[in-house]
C-alpha cells in the first residue's frame, strides 16, 4: 500500500519578492528586453547556424525511415527554438517548433515524409536568408498556415499510435 | 488575470539566489539576460546537468529555471531526481521548467517530474515573470508519495494558463478547429504579451511605486 504525504513548505523565493526595493514590473520587463536586444546579433548567427546545420542533415536523409537521422534533425531544431524570437525572427520558432511536431508524429508512426520535412527547412532557410527584410505579416502568416496544416496531417495518427504503444 | 506589463507594482529578485540550466551557450545566455533584467544578481548558469547538480549541493538555490532538454528530456531527469535525492530546502525549491517541444512520449514524464511549471519557448520576458511569481506563492501543498514528489498538480488557485492562453499557433488552429472553424488562423499575442490592465498579481497585491 502506498502512502501520500503532504508539506507546506515556505519559500524564501516568496519574501524574497516582496521586499522593499527592486523593480517595477513594467521597469523590468524592458530591462529584459534591452538586455535581449544586446543578443540579436548572435542570435542571428547561431539561427543562420541552426539552419544550414538542419539543411545539412535534411540533404543526408536516407530514402527509407531513420529513426536516428530524424532524431538528429529533431535535436538540432528543438536546440534552436527561442533563437528566433530574438533576432526579430519569430516565424522562425514557429516553423522549428512545427517541425519538431513533425518528426515526433513521423517518429511515432514510424513513417518518412521527406516533402513534409523539406518544407519545412526550406522555409527555415527563406527565414533566414531575409532576416534582414521586412517580409510582409500575411504571407508569413500564410506560410506558417501552410506548414501547420501539413504537420497536422499525422497529429491524429501519432496521437493514435501513441496511445496503443503505451 | 494576466500581469500588466506595464504594471507598476514592485517585486524584489536581488537576493534570490538563481540556478539557470540551459544546454546550449545562447539558451543560457537567453536565460540570464531576462533574470538579469529583472534585477535578479545571484545567478549561477549551468550549461551540464552535472553542473546543476553540483551546483544543487554546494548553495542552497531560491529559484531554479530548468530547461526539459528536449532531445533526451533530461532536465525532466533532473528535477526528478532533485526532488527524490536532495535535502531540504533545495528539495523544495520552486522549479519553472522551459520546454522548446514536448514530445508525446514526455508528456506523462513532464507532468510527473516534480516542476512547479512548465514554459513553452520561445521566452517572452513578460510570461517568465509571472510565472516566477505564480510559483512563489504560498499555499500550494508539497506531495510526497511513491510515485511522485512535487507541487501538487491540482491547482486550488487560479492558474496562470488561462491568463496567456493559446501561446503556439497550433493551439489555437485545435481550438479553432474543435470549434467548427478551421483554416481559419489568428496570430497569438506577440510573445504571449498580456492584455491591458493592471491587476494584483500574488496573494496580497505588491506595493505600487510611489
Amino acid at each position: 500500500m502506498s502512502s501520500v504525504r503532504y508539506e507546506f513548505p515556505k519559500y524564501k523565493l516568496t519574501q524574497q519578492l516582496r521586499e522593499p526595493g527592486g523593480l517595477a514590473v513594467a521597469d523590468a520587463v524592458d530591462g529584459a528586453a534591452a538586455n535581449l536586444e544586446e543578443l540579436r546579433p548572435e542570435c542571428a548567427d547561431e539561427l543562420q547556424k541552426a539552419v544550414s546545420a538542419a539543411m545539412a542533415c535534411f540533404q543526408a536523409f536516407p530514402p527509407e525511415f531513420d529513426p536516428a537521422a530524424l532524431q538528429e534533425l529533431y535535436a538540432i531544431a528543438a536546440r534552436a527554438v527561442g533563437i528566433g524570437v530574438v533576432c526579430g525572427a519569430p516565424a522562425a520558432d514557429a516553423t522549428l517548433v512545427s517541425l519538431c511536431n513533425l518528426l515526433d508524429h513521423l517518429g511515432v508512426i514510424q513513417r518518412w515524409d521527406l516533402a513534409a520535412v523539406a518544407v519545412h527547412v526550406q522555409t527555415l532557410q527563406l527565414l533566414a536568408a531575409r532576416l534582414r527584410e521586412n517580409l510582409e505579416a500575411p504571407a508569413i502568416e500564410q506560410v506558417l498556415a501552410g506548414l501547420e496544416k501539413v504537420t497536422r496531417r499525422y497529429r491524429l495518427e501519432a496521437a493514435i499510435a501513441h496511445a496503443a504503444s503505451a | 488575470m494576466a500581469l500588466d506589463p506595464k504594471s507598476r507594482a514592485r517585486f524584489n529578485l536581488s537576493k534570490t539566489v538563481v540556478l539557470l540550466f540551459d544546454p546550449t551557450p545562447l539558451g543560457l545566455a537567453i536565460l540570464t539576460q531576462i533574470l538579469a533584467g529583472f534585477g535578479a544578481r545571484k545567478i549561477h548558469r549551468c550549461s551540464t546537468i552535472d553542473e546543476a547538480k553540483q551546483c544543487v549541493s554546494d548553495f542552497e538555490i531560491d529559484l531554479m529555471v530548468i530547461d526539459a532538454m528536449a532531445e533526451s528530456g533530461e532536465g525532466y531527469d533532473f528535477v526528478r531526481w532533485l526532488r527524490a535525492n536532495v535535502p531540504e530546502p533545495n528539495k523544495h525549491t520552486p522549479v519553472l521548467l522551459t520546454a522548446a517541444h514536448t514530445k508525446a512520449s514526455d508528456v506523462a514524464n513532464a507532468r510527473d517530474c516534480g516542476s512547479h511549471f512548465i514554459v513553452a519557448k520561445p521566452l517572452a520576458p513578460i510570461v517568465v515573470l509571472e510565472r516566477i511569481i505564480w510559483i512563489a506563492k504560498e499555499g500550494r501543498a508539497f506531495v510526497l508519495s511513491d510515485e511522485y514528489v512535487g507541487p501538487d498538480r491540482r491547482f486550488a488557485k487560479a492558474n496562470p494558463e488561462g491568463e496567456h492562453p493559446l501561446r503556439r499557433r497550433e493551439d489555437q488552429i485545435q481550438l479553432q478547429a474543435e470549434a467548427g472553424a478551421p483554416g481559419e488562423v489568428t496570430e497569438a499575442p506577440a510573445g504571449g504579451a498580456a492584455p491591458a490592465g493592471a491587476v494584483p498579481f500574488i496573494d496580497r497585491p505588491l506595493k505600487a511605486a510611489s
